[in-house]
């Protein structure tokens, strides 16, 4: 094995890129590989056929799917040769399939060995190291410390490429396929009906299929699997430092063969530059032999002074001195900030200071002031809050009284006592209620309905009055009903109270107001 | 010219990138895995939805359709030509030149998943990974983009202790490279191995008594260690 002949390029890899490399190794020498392996494949395929009887015709498919670790070696085999550009023809690798399947473990491969799934990895193992036994066993420990897992994983995606090409070769006929015969063959295929008249033909199609799915990736799972093998072994042995020793190696026996016939040329040079040496300022002729040495310097070279030149030229280009406008966001800097505040004099910030906050306690005086006027209005502002909006209109004739405020005189105590003297008792009483009852509805804001009676509306005033003004108006309503309905006229002790209290009745929200405030 | 799965684009600043293309086995297993994760929100929604009766299962309808079509378009977009499964096995979406995919490329790579879909779950898809050099499918040679590796295996940066040594002769750059990786690779190999590579040096170890550590003064040289 001469690693210098290695058709592959040998460097470090992923494992992931060693199973794409041995994608590239089919896709690279595929003709050599395909016809030993079509060949093998059909030459076991046909026999098979042949020989079982038509009701076990399944059976073929499965015995050339259990067969894939034979196909396995003769691939191998093809492509460890294509890895040293040694391509070998049909007949050689049928030559060398009675020693493949002799010494290679074929028969623990095709049995107990045959659903493991670093099968492609291991292969090399078996059969390109011809180790067995316990040899083979530690071999195998130290190949799978490393890529195991993705020798399984590539395992595990090709038997899904392959199920994707099988049925894709199905779909394919289905989707040109008219007469969905296809199709009914598939869904038979699931529920294991049989039809004897067609069932030969069909079961040949299936046959076919699962060869040409097995000829189409069986070829990249084991170059895969060998590619992750030879990575592994090239991580282990450092083949990509041997393949760059050896190179050295031979390069440096060039050099010295070179060096022996020029060494009287180079003992002229030497002698010139010691000349031209002791000439110039002193420099040290050993040190520049030695940077001379392990420099590494292109054949032609410009002159300092032109290089200079040059790279300045070349940094002047449009495509080194382009500038561009970037936008981001970037942190303040508190510190910087902190210092500008402080250049204005502190006296005068404390000015300002004290400007604004006098100019602020005046304002909140003056608010306060104003508070105080305006309080009425400001309370105003506050109460349509508390009142219902939703109000039925006031009624303007309760229980046969005229309850309109135009109704009423403009004086209504002065009015009822002038009536009461003048012995109208009725007049006097009904002119009193009324005014009562508009102030009520107009002012208080009472909801009272044409079908309320006297008892209804004392029962609202009740909550919705102050309590003097409810003692009046209880008053008042009963000495009304005793005069309207009973016909009894009151005394007129009786009644001078409510005369002297009409104009506390008629205006208390001022002092109801100011009773609130004033405490 | 050996074989590489890698290809290199030179870019205007004249750096030569070495890209490595990912094949069809580890963007199956990323497609599986965006799948899985696809599945799993698509239930979600539905079992959410499924509460409000019909209505639900119609919105779970639109937001699944969404989910299938934009998730590979949101995730290409938003975390660097990654989506969740891709980020888990180390592999990106990028323009063929390298440069990171256009919102264009995108949907167009992710509209043509259905033609790469036929005839059954990316028959043609797979059959054209396997066709082109640079595992692409329909959908990435429509939209001129292709799968890449994250990034070469990084060289182990480990550090050797090694007494500063120069060479005896001038080194070419990928000589003096290999010197050092196989300096900074001393744990990784056995020490025979390590004395039967040294050997193969001829010349730059005739006459010394441990030519492994002899590479490895040249290499710690070589590094700039000059005491």
């Amino acid at each position: 094995m001469k690693l210098t002949d290695l058709s592959i390029q040998v460097r470090q890899r992923s494992h992931w890129e060693a199973i794409d490399l041995g994608f590239s190794l089919v896709q690279q020498h595929w003709r050599a590989l395909i016809i030993p392996y079509t060949l093998l494949v059909i030459l076991i395929a046909i026999p098979v056929w042949l020989i079982l009887p038509e009701a076990y015709l399944w059976v073929a498919s499965l015995i050339i799917w259990w067969l894939k670790p034979l196909y396995d070696r003769l691939l191998l085999h093809s492509l460890s040769r294509q890895l040293f550009n040694q391509t070998t023809t049909t007949a050689e690798a049928f030559s060398a399939l009675p020693q493949l399947i002799r010494h290679t473990g074929l028969w623990s491969a095709l049995s107990y060995r045959r659903f493991s799934f670093s099968r492609s990895y291991n292969l090399a193992i078996w059969q390109l190291e011809g180790l067995s036994g316990q040899a083979r066993r530690k071999r195998q420990e130290l190949i799978y410390l490393q890529g195991h897992s993705n020798a399984v994983w590539l395992t595990i995606a090709c038997v899904h490429l392959e199920w994707i090409v099988l049925f894709s070769l199905y779909m394919l006929i289905l989707i040109f396929d008219p007469s969905g015969a296809t199709w009914e063959h598939i869904k038979s295929l699931f529920r294991g009906e049989l039809e004897m008249d067609t069932q030969y033909w069909r079961s040949l199609l299936d046959f076919v299929f699962l060869i040409l799915t097995i000829l189409a990736i069986e070829p990249f799972y084991v170059a895969a699997g060998f590619m992750l093998y030879i990575n592994r072994r090239t991580q282990l042995e450092a083949w990509d430092l041997e393949i760059a020793f050896r190179n050295l190696g031979e390069r440096l026996a060039g050099l010295t063969k070179v060096n022996h016939s020029g060494l009287a040329s180079l003992l002229i040079i030497l002698v010139t530059s010691g000349l031209i040496l002791s000439l110039t300022p002193p420099v040290n002729a050993q040190t520049l032999t030695k940077t001379e040495a392990h420099e590494v310097l292109a054949a032609e070279r410009l002159p300092a002074e032109q290089a200079t030149a040059k790279i300045n030229e070349v940094m002047q280009l449009e495509e080194l001195n382009s500038r561009r406008k970037i936008s981001t966001w970037i942190p303040k800097d508190k510190t910087a900030k902190q210092e500008e505040e402080n250049q204005l004099p502190e006296g005068l910030i404390q000015l300002v200071a004290s400007i604004f906050k006098t100019l602020l306690w005046i304002g909140a005086f003056l608010a306060f002031i104003l508070a105080l006027i305006y309080r009425q209005k400001i309370f105003a502002l506050l109460s349509p809050l508390r009142q219902p909006t939703k109000r039925a209109p006031a009624p303007e004739v309760l229980f046969g009284l005229d309850l309109r405020p135009e109704s009423l005189p403009e004086d209504i105590a002065g009015t009822a006592r002038r009536l009461w003297e003048a012995g109208q008792a009725r007049e006097a009483l009904s002119l009193l209620y009324r005014g009562a009852l508009v102030i009520l509805t107009h002012q208080e804001q009472l909801a009272i309905h044409t079908s309320h009676t006297e008892g209804d509306i004392l029962k609202l005033a009740k909550s919705a009055t102050a309590p003097e003004r409810y003692a009046y108006l209880r008053t008042l309503t009963q000495l009304w009903q005793r005069i309207a309905y009973a016909h009894r006229i009151p005394e007129t002790r009786e009644l001078l109270p409510l005369f002297e209290g009409w104009p506390a009745f008629q205006t208390p929200r001022v002092e109801l107001a100011s009773s609130e405030v004033a405490p | 010219m050996r074989l590489d799965t890698t290809y290199t684009v030179n870019t205007p600043e004249g750096i030569a990138l070495e890209l490595s293309p990912a094949g069809p086995v580890v963007r199956t297993l990323a497609w599986l895995v965006d799948l899985s994760i696809r599945a799993g929100v698509s239930l979600l929604i539905i079992i959410l939805l499924a509460f409000m009766g019909s209505l639900g299962i119609g919105l779970a309808m639109i937001l699944i359709f969404l989910l299938e079509w934009f998730y590979p378009v949101w995730f290409e977009l938003r975390s660097q030509g990654q989506t969740p499964g891709k980020r888990l096995l180390n592999i990106y979406v990028a323009q063929l030149d390298a440069s990171p995919i256009s919102p264009a490329a995108s949907v167009v790579r992710n509209l043509l998943r259905v033609v790469d879909f036929l005839p059954f779950f990316y028959g043609f898809g797979l059959a054209s990974c396997l066709l082109t050099k640079r595992f692409q499918r329909l959908g990435d040679l429509a939209a001129n983009t292709v799968v890449l590796h994250k990034s070469l295996p990084v060289l182990s940066h480990r550090e050797f202790s090694a007494s500063p040594e120069p060479a005896n002769v001038a080194l070419a750059l990928p000589e003096q490279q290999a010197l050092i990786l196989f300096a900074q690779r001393q744990s990784t190999l056995t020490a025979e191995r390590q004395q039967e590579l040294a050997i193969l040096t001829e010349s730059l170890v005739t006459h010394k008594t441990d030519p492994a550590a002899h590479l490895r003064n040249i290499a710690s040289w070589l590094i700039g260690k000059h005491e």
